[in-house]
């Protein structure tokens, strides 16, 4: 585990030991900085990982 | 006199309700007004008080399916005659506020059922106040009190004296007067025997006297008139205003007198303590938990009386002691003791994870356990156990109706008789003597006192028996009615089933040991709180399979748990977890799954390192007496079927498994009560098993109704007998107990009829000179019956 994981969706550095928000997809862990971003993340997981992070919650 | 009562219902919510309590009230026919506010659940209803009584109108409240707002308080009868006792009835009904009256001479206890809104609970002790009747707390124990010992003394010594001033005048007369110049046996110490025993018994006589002055002649009554005469008649031989004809083996009718009441008072004595025995070791449970109780308030463990405990309160509970409520154990562990109950001798160990049930009179043999209170004090199992006893008798089985009616006639028939048998012999056969004797004997040898008890002592000692099994009775016609039932109606999940979910079969697709698949599989479940994952866990457990803390641990709702492991990534779900992760399904593993599904189960997929390695079959298990039990049942012709609130493929996969004749899937507890009445409108008449909480609307509708004994969420209404063992063998057991019962009710009132009708004409003199009934023979005699029909009862207990 990394000192320090990129929320997938706001792009924000994440301790993935501290946040309780994270998910499972394909087969890799992503960690977020808040159910809002694990939320958006949750809606459509493959735009995130094909675009890059969007920056902060518009 | 038309009178008005205020009446609080419990349940009323609706219009629709109001107007089913209302049909029901004017069923009655003589309520000629009800009115009902549906926000208060308050009722004024009028009646007609010389046509109906407060009960009518209770009954049709009850009837119509709602509870009324009632007290009770219990009054010792132990002082009053058994035929008394529909007098007593009779007036308190008529009392205003009085709702039931329900009397169980076995427990010699009185529940009287009042309308706190109307009368008071004060307002009937002083009613009673000059009736020999006295209020008990609902917990006492009737131990031997002071008075108590003294009676026994007086009942043995009496008993003595009786027999032995029958052995002297048999003597005497066998050996032609040798007696009649010494010093102590003669005709003058009879005399006195006769007198110490009248005295040592002035409670039976002067009672009888009462009773019979009053035009209620009671037991009592008999035995004193047929004692006192036969005094009155020896006193004039011995005065010599009479004289003895030939032919009869006595010389003063002395040892008749002292004969009757020392036979007769002692051999009721006996009879009485042998039916108290048996109820003793119930009550005094009972009384046992009537003591102070430790109770957790902000963390500070204060002791507390057990009146002050309130549903949701939290006890510690140390070795050794006694549970004092039923209730879950939301910490620690131990070995409780549930013999009380089930009969069971080991101790089971229960623990706060499973969150096992505990019941008031259980005991902590070892360990530390927090229980919270879900039922207390008059709700308790327990309580409710030493209630139906109470009021089995009460709950008068049809058979037990009938005793009664016959008890109320026979003892003025039997006056009858005895005056009939003396103008006989006095007038036809101009024998005064024979008159006085066979009077005497008539009076003694047909007490209805067998006839009285022949059935609801049957009840309770049935009651009884089947508390110390594991089974609880709330009813004591259960036994008749279940012998006429012809369907069972299971419920399906907690009934035939466990209740929880489980691990039913592994089925592996990757070679993987199975040791290590499990490992990783409750690793990653250790920190999750579906009952999946803890059915899992569990299975681990019972193969002391080792789990470690996950290095990451990701629950996704609704599709399952991600963990990593040792560098491996686990994820345990469904179908739809497996497409997240982007695991590829085959063909093999989507047959799986439908073929899980056609049995009402649920698959979960292991998937180790993006492969699935693993299909679980989870779902709830069959109890293990599940197939034997509808064996049974088919083998008495049972009719069998399933209603269950789950899913088609489910309720048909388990029919057709079991074999069931019938099988109704999808249904709201409320639809399993229609379905039951609709069947039962055909013809049917049916055994509903299903679970006290859910069910209890099916539970109240079938014919019986039993419930399994999840433990302390059970509602006090559910059903007419409870599994509490969660044993379904017990529903067979219950039946071919019933049978036996059933069997007793009848040899007993038989026995004691016959008993008496028998022995009836041979008493009245009708084989004179060739046989004689003696009063003192007669005494024995009627002892006998009694104690034969006690002992019959008894047997029950040992039934297996």
């Amino acid at each position: 585990m990394k000192l320090s994981e990129i929320d997938p969706v706001c792009g924000m550095h994440v301790d993935p030991k501290r946040t309780p928000y994270k998910t499972v997809f394909k087969g890799k862990i992503y960690y977020f900085c808040s159910k809002i971003c694990l939320r958006k993340f949750e809606e459509n997981p493959e735009y995130y990982l094909e675009h890059g992070p969007v920056g902060m919650h518009e | 006199m038309l009178v008005k009562a205020k009446i609080r219902i419990i349940g009323v919510d609706c219009p629709t309700c109001v107007y089913a309590i209302k049909r029901s009230v004017e069923k009655t026919k003589c309520a000629s007004s009800i009115s009902i506010d549906v926000n208060k659940g308050e009722a004024i209803v009028e009646y007609e008080d010389n046509a109906c009584v407060l009960k009518d109108i209770y009954t049709a409240i009850i009837d119509a399916g709602y509870g009324v707002d009632k007290e009770k308080q219990y009054f010792d009868i132990s002082r009053i005659k058994p035929e008394e006792a529909p007098i007593l009835e009779r007036k308190l009904l008529k009392l205003k506020g009085v709702f039931d009256v329900k009397i169980s001479l076995t427990t010699n206890t009185m529940i009287v059922i009042y309308n706190p809104l109307e009368t008071s609970a004060m307002y009937i002790e002083d009613f009673l106040r000059d009736k020999e009747v006295k209020p008990i707390a609902v917990y006492m124990e009737k131990g031997p009190g002071l008075l108590e010992k003294t009676v026994l003394f007086r009942r043995v010594a009496s008993f003595l004296i009786g027999l032995s001033s029958v052995t002297i005048s048999m003597l005497s007369m066998f050996t032609g007067y040798v007696f009649e110049h010494s010093i102590f046996f003669n005709d003058y110490s009879l005399l006195l025997m006769a007198l110490t025993v009248l005295v040592f018994n002035h409670d039976i006589i002067v009672k009888g006297v009462k009773s019979l002055l009053a035009l209620t002649p009671t037991m009592d009554s008999l035995i004193s008139f047929s004692s006192i005469s036969t005094f009155i008649f020896g006193t004039l031989l011995l005065l010599n205003v009479l004289s003895l004809h030939e032919g009869l083996h006595t010389s003063t009718f002395y040892e008749a007198s002292a004969g009757v009441v020392g036979f007769v008072g002692l051999g009721r004595y006996l009879e009485e303590r042998i039916r108290r025995r048996s109820f003793k070791s119930l009550e005094k449970t009972l009384l046992s938990i009537k003591s102070k109780a430790h109770v957790l308030e902000n963390n500070v463990v204060v002791e507390k009386s057990i009146s002050e405990i309130k549903p949701g309160d939290v006890l510690e509970i140390k070795a050794g002691e006694m549970i004092p409520v039923d209730g879950v154990i939301i910490e620690g562990e131990g070995y409780v003791d549930e013999s009380s109950f089930t009969g069971e001798p080991m101790p089971k160990l229960k623990k706060s994870s499973s969150r096992d049930t505990v019941l008031a009179g259980n005991i902590l043999t070892s360990g530390y356990i927090r229980v919270k209170a879900t039922r207390i004090g008059e709700d308790t199992i327990i309580a409710q156990i030493v209630e139906t006893v109470r009021e089995a008798e009460s709950l008068k089985p049809r058979l037990a109706r009938l005793a009664d009616r016959i008890v109320g006639y026979f003892t003025w028939i039997v006056i009858a008789i005895a005056v009939f048998t003396f103008l006989y012999w006095v007038f036809i056969h101009s024998r005064l003597d024979l008159g006085v004797l066979f009077t005497a004997s008539v009076l003694v040898i047909a007490c209805p006192c067998a006839l009285g008890i022949a059935i609801p002592l049957v009840v309770s000692i049935a009651v009884l028996k089947l508390s110390r099994k594991g089974i609880v009775t709330r009813t004591g016609d259960l036994f008749e009615r279940i012998l006429l039932t012809n369907t069972v109606i299971f419920d399906k999940t907690g009934t035939l089933t466990m209740g929880e979910p489980s691990i039913i079969s592994i089925r592996k697709l990757k070679q993987i040991d199975d040791k290590e698949l499990m490992e990783l599989a409750c690793t990653v479940e250790k920190r999750s709180e579906h009952p999946v994952g803890k059915s899992m866990l569990k299975y681990c457990n019972s193969l002391g399979i080792n789990t470690v803390e996950p290095e990451e641990f990701i629950h996704i709702p609704g599709e399952g748990v991600y963990g990593v492991v040792g560098g491996h990534s686990v994820g345990i779900g469904n179908l739809e977890f497996a497409n997240r992760l982007g695991v590829k399904i085959d063909d093999e593993v989507v047959k799986a799954i439908n073929e899980i599904g056609l049995r009402g189960n649920t698959t979960v997929l292991v998937i180790i390192d993006n492969e699935v390695s693993a299909l679980l079959e989870i779902g709830d298990k069959l109890r293990e007496d599940v197939s034997h039990v509808i064996k049974e049942l088919k083998k008495k012709g049972y009719y069998i079927g399933l209603a269950s609130g789950d899913s088609e493929a489910s309720v048909k996969y388990y029919k057709d498994l079991l074999g069931l004749d019938f099988a109704y899937w999808g249904m709201k507890p409320s639809d399993k009560a229609l379905l039951i009445k609709e069947l039962q409108s055909k013809g049917f008449k049916i055994i509903f098993v299903g679970d006290g909480v859910n069910d209890a609307p099916a539970l109240s509708v079938a014919n019986v109704g039993v419930a399994m004994g999840h433990g302390s969420d059970l509602s006090k209404e559910a059903g007419d007998a409870i599994l509490i063992s969660n044993n379904l063998g017990d529903l067979v057991y219950l039946m071919k107990f019933s049978r036996i019962v059933k069997r007793k009710m009848i040899q007993n009132l038989l026995w004691a009829f016959i008993y008496n009708a028998s022995l009836i004409p041979i008493a009245m003199g009708s084989l004179y000179p060739k046989l004689i009934i003696y009063p003192e023979l007669a005494a024995v005699a009627m002892v006998l019956s009694d104690i034969s029909v006690v002992l019959n009862a008894m047997v029950l207990m040992r039934y297996k």
